[in-house]
């Protein structure tokens, strides 16, 4: 194949092979040395001597430890916010009393989320959480220094739990003064004293938080002075 | 070992000498024998007589620096083409970059293929064969360069199809086909000349 390709290129060839050879010129030896001994020749430093030496070991030691700065820095700052909306709602950790609606039981709710409901007319309300405190009676228990706050309902630990209800007590389920009646009241007792706990509606309660002006304020604390008064006059 | 003793040796004992004892003049005589096959080599592949003076040198010059890294397993005139021959194709890059920049920088001759100026003939200095030369040369020229290295190799340095493939790193089959592209190439160029 190559001496057939060779006969059908022979032409060509031999007019290559019949070319005039180029020659160096005669000093190029002389050139050559020469540019050889003008340039000088060092030995040639292995990989690791070449690495390890000041000139380049100082930048790369100052950006290693900049680089350990800043992570330690960045690390330390980070503040790692979590989604709102993946974040579970915290269940409610405190003894709720809620009517159910078709027969108004009222249902114990416990901290293990259980429902249990309650037997008419077994309803005793001797523990902490029963005594339920609004409007006038909070002054009252934030003095005896034990109260708790829990959405809005107010739970007096260490005070004399008794809440004696009228008459109905035996014969109407418990209801918590949210639900009591105009014409109904609940009396509480405190070390102070006993006290009359007056319904308080629901819908009167205003859940939502207020940034009140300071027009409002004053009126707001004026109203506060009145209920003082009116407390301090029904506890003499 | 004597001088005349150092002429005698062949091209690997030559460098195995120069390696190993620092003997400067096993090197020049290995610079006395690949000299002219070297330029000759250059020349046609890059067609400028200067830069190939240039290419030569700075070839003698690696192997002068580089002794050591050239293996006793490898042909000292495989070793040394293959250095030579890498210079040639930068050079010839950086001059077609050159030239190619330096055109557009007028605006002129955009769509030629842009060619190395050949500076080394004088008309009147040319003979009848020296006038056929020039022709060959620029034909020469006009093939591609991949080819073109490979038909000087093997047609006008003529080296074996096995040392074109050491030397330029590509398989047998391969060089055997750019080789005859570069002939077909060459014969449409040159038809004239060789049917006189």
């Amino acid at each position: 194949m190559d001496l057939n390709e060779d006969m059908e290129f022979r032409n060509i060839i031999n007019l290559l092979r019949q070319l005039q050879q180029v020659k160096a010129p005669s000093n190029f030896e002389a050139d050559l040395m020469r540019r050889i001994n003008s340039e000088k020749f060092s030995l040639q430093n292995t990989f690791w001597q070449t690495i390890f030496i000041p000139s380049r070991m100082i930048p790369a030691a100052a950006l290693a430890v900049t680089v350990v700065l800043l992570v330690i820095v960045l690390n330390n700052t980070a503040v790692t916010r979590e989604n709102p909306f993946s974040i579970i709602p915290k269940e409610r950790q405190d003894v709720t009393l809620t009517l159910k609606a078709d027969n108004t039981v009222p249902v114990k709710q416990i901290k293990t989320d259980k429902i249990e409901p309650v037997e008419k007319n077994k309803v005793e309300l001797k523990s902490a959480p029963s005594v339920e405190t609004f409007g006038l009676q909070k002054d009252e228990a934030l003095r005896s220094e034990s109260a708790q706050t829990t959405e809005g309902y107010e739970k007096t630990a260490g005070a004399p739990a008794e809440v004696n209800l009228p008459e109905k007590k035996l014969t109407k389920p418990f209801l918590p003064p949210t639900q009591l009646t105009e014409n109904e009241s609940a009396n509480v007792t405190f070390a102070s004293g006993k006290i009359s706990v007056y319904p308080v509606n629901k819908a009167g309660l205003n859940f939502r938080q207020v940034n009140p002006s300071s027009q409002q304020k004053i009126e707001i604390n004026q109203l506060k002075e009145k209920l003082e008064q009116m407390y301090k006059s029904k506890l003499k | 070992m004597t001088d005349k003793n150092l002429y005698e040796l062949t091209d690997e004992e030559l460098i195995l000498e120069f390696q190993q004892n620092n003997t400067v003049k096993a090197y020049e005589i290995l610079v006395e024998r690949y000299k002219n096959p070297l330029t000759n080599y250059i020349f046609r592949f890059l067609g400028d007589y200067e830069a190939c003076l240039d290419v030569v040198q700075e070839t003698f010059i690696k192997v002068y620096r580089y002794k050591d890294s050239y293996s006793s397993i490898a042909k000292f005139s495989t070793w040394i083409y293959t250095i030579a021959g890498n210079l040639a194709r930068t050079e010839y890059q950086r001059r077609r970059r050159r030239k190619f920049f330096s055109i557009n920088a007028y605006g002129e001759e955009k769509d030629e293929i842009f060619e190395i100026p050949d500076e080394s003939y004088r008309p009147d200095q040319l003979t009848d064969s020296g006038i056929k030369d020039e022709i060959i040369q620029k034909a020469i020229r006009k093939v591609s360069p991949a080819y073109r290295e490979m038909v000087i190799l093997r047609d006008i340095q003529g080296l074996s199809y096995e040392e074109i493939s050491e030397i330029s790193g590509i398989r047998v089959g391969t060089v055997k086909s750019r080789i005859n592209r570069g002939r077909a190439q060459l014969q449409k160029l040159l038809e004239d000349i060789y049917k006189e």
